[in-house]
């Protein structure tokens, strides 16, 4: 007896420390990091490169210093979208600002806020949201400090079969929303803004991967979503598609996409934020003066994600929202009373609570030339 | 009466542990302040449920709705295949290979496309569900058709009892117990099926709150809803438990009288 309870003990000791073994070097969370095929340091990264909040550097030492790396965490997976923030790296525009991006991907502003406010990643990409500014009213300790889009692309997609180009073109319509996200909570104040009965059309919920399927299947008239990413890949699949922005139709969310970071980054190193924020405009700039070579970086880096096609409608589409500001030198700069417009949206439709001013939420300090 | 009080008194140690456990949790969010946006203090959780008990009983009534029904279907489905598994070398050779690895393909990867084929309204759930839980099933009934005692089955040649009697006189019967164990593994899966779908595109039900919860930072509302869930999951699991009991009337017997023989020894 006491042989075989030795044995017993032995055996689950074996088996516990597989066990511990096996899950010793996992991660928590649901993103996955994607570093840059190309990374512009040839040097070994545990010898030369620190982590963002432990060394504080001048702009001018950074250019001579060995690159930081950074960790950016995107909303979404990554996709053609963001190729003009991936077009920094192989133009070598984050090197020259002492930095080394490696691009998480995301599952939505909250998850990107979340990973923000626990430090798991320096900067994320979110729009002004409930979700995103919610954390900050939790004391997460979070901040905008740069604007990449002027307002939230979010529309109406349809075209298989049924054009809806306006609100009232949805009347008698089936429009699937993806549930507890951006375009769900505004999704409401768009049928206020337009005088539409909510009666009078059909809302399904479906997650945001399966609208494109559910579209092109004809599971319902349209739905919502956000253009850049879907346009491209609507055409991709032969549906020439018909969209309006939320934003002709009064439903105007200002900033729209922004990059975040947390207080704890700009209290320890205010310089490498403010590099960040410079890095990130000169990427955008260099995709819309350069959009062949911004998808070219993108299909590269991840060639599994990119196709080029589809890719160039998508920066296409990007330079199209940004060119109105493209002008404003910078054109990061958060238009704070836009976001004080967008608070009030979601405090009226979006169950947002305990609202602030929009300076507990957002900053144009780290904006290196000054806005106006 | 009594079976319930017994079971009340069997009940106390688990109880005790989880009002513990709440404690702690309580004790551990308030101490070092944790924000509600990553861990909520259980004291908001039940605030939250017990704010608007209606609202969770509407979204749990639909996602039961989904279970049931999906689990009835996998019945359908696993215990005939389980017959056919132990009782076709055929059936063994031919399909059975292609049903054990089509359960390593994660399920989370299919559901979007059942989604696609059979629209957004219950009947995906359903199916959804039917296909997480009938395979626990069907090896629960191969498991318990296989483990037949040899001489009851020569006993029932020898009385001449014919194929289908001895299927149904013998075989069955000593298959029950380990079938309900499929049963049991999976009503709890048929849950979890209901949900997958339900986190993929659903107007109602726990997985839809889950969803809209996490996507809007609302974390008490998150852990709320994972607390109804799992009063769901514990409900079903004794739904089938107490079948099992009125099924089985000698099986729980005999349990019994082990335990207690096993207790004496000790």
């Amino acid at each position: 007896m006491r042989q075989t309870r030795t044995s017993r003990a032995i055996g689950l000791m074996v088996v516990l420390a597989i066990i511990v073994a096996a899950c010793g070097d996992e991660g928590a969370g649901t993103t996955t990091s994607a570093a840059p095929a190309e990374p512009t340091t040839t040097a070994p990264a545990e010898e030369t490169t620190t982590t963002a909040a432990a060394e504080e550097t001048t702009t001018s030492e950074a250019m001579e210093a060995e690159p930081i790396t950074v960790q950016m965490a995107f909303r979404w997976p990554l996709s053609q979208q963001y190729s003009t923030f991936l077009v920094g790296v192989p133009a070598g525009i984050y090197a020259e600002y002492g930095l080394e991006p490696e691009f998480i991907e995301g599952t939505g502003s909250a998850t990107t806020a979340q990973l923000l406010a626990t430090g798991q990643a320096d900067f994320g990409a979110a729009v002004s949201s409930n979700a995103a500014m919610g954390v900050v009213n939790e004391g997460g300790e979070l901040k905008m400090i740069g604007e990449t889009l002027p307002s939230v692309t979010i529309a109406v997609l349809s075209g298989n079969g049924t054009c809806i180009e306006t609100p009232e073109d949805m009347i008698g319509a089936t429009i699937a929303v993806p549930p507890g996200t951006t375009q769900s909570q505004m999704f409401p104040a768009l049928l206020a803004a337009n005088d539409i009965d909510p009666s009078e059309l059909n809302v399904v919920n479906a997650a945001a991967d399966t609208l494109v399927p559910g579209f092109l299947s004809n599971q319902f008239d349209g739905y919502v979503s956000y253009i850049v990413s879907n346009v491209p890949l609507l055409r991709g699949e032969g549906v020439e598609p018909c969209y309006f922005l939320f934003s002709d139709f009064g439903v105007n969310l200002s900033p729209g996409e922004t990059i975040i970071t947390h207080q704890g980054l700009i209290d320890s190193n205010p310089d490498l934020v403010s590099r960040f924020v410079s890095a990130v405009e000169d990427s955008h700039r260099y995709a819309v003066e350069h959009p062949d070579e911004a998808c070219a970086a993108g299909v590269e880096m991840f060639p599994d994600q990119m196709t080029p096609e589809v890719c160039e409608q998508a920066v296409g589409l990007t330079v199209d929202q940004i060119g109105s500001v493209l002008a404003d030198e910078p054109f990061v700069c958060i238009d704070m009373e836009g976001l004080e417009t967008t608070i009030q949206l979601l405090v009226d439709y979006a169950e947002f609570t305990d609202p602030q001013a929009a300076d507990a939420y957002a900053t144009n300090e780290f904006v290196s030339e000054g806005c106006g | 009466m009594r079976s319930f009080v017994l079971g009340l008194k069997r009940s106390w140690p688990a109880v005790t542990t989880v009002v513990l456990l709440v404690i702690i949790w309580e004790a551990w969010v308030r101490i070092f302040d944790l924000p509600t946006f990553l861990v909520p203090p259980p004291s908001s959780v039940f605030a939250e449920i017990w704010s608007r008990p209606g609202f969770f009983w509407e979204h749990l009534v639909f996602t039961a709705t989904e279970t049931g029904l999906g689990f009835l279907l996998a019945i359908l489905i696993g215990f005939p295949l389980g017959v056919l598994v132990v009782e076709s070398k055929l059936f063994v050779r031919t399909v059975y290979p292609l049903i054990v690895a089509s359960q390593a393909v994660p399920k989370l990867a299919v559901a979007p496309l059942f989604l696609v084929w059979f629209g957004l309204g219950i009947e995906s759930k359903v199916l959804i569900a039917a296909l997480i839980a009938f395979f626990p099933i069907l090896i629960g009934v191969v498991v318990g058709l296989q483990s037949v005692d040899r001489g009851s089955l020569l006993m029932s040649q020898s009385i001449g009892l014919g194929r289908v009697g001895t299927f149904t006189k013998i075989r069955m019967p000593f298959a029950l117990p380990s079938a309900f164990g499929g049963l049991k593994v999976g009503m709890t899966l048929a849950v979890v099926g209901a949900v997958v779908g339900e986190f993929l595109g659903s107007t109602k039900g726990l997985g839809s709150l889950l969803v809209i919860a996490a996507g809007t930072l609302n974390t008490p509302l998150v852990f709320a809803t994972l607390v109804v869930l799992s009063v769901l999951g514990v409900v079903a699991y004794w739904l089938i438990e107490l079948i099992e009991k009125w099924a089985l009337p000698w099986h729980e017997e005999k349990e019994t009288g082990e335990r207690q023989q096993l207790e004496v020894a000790a």
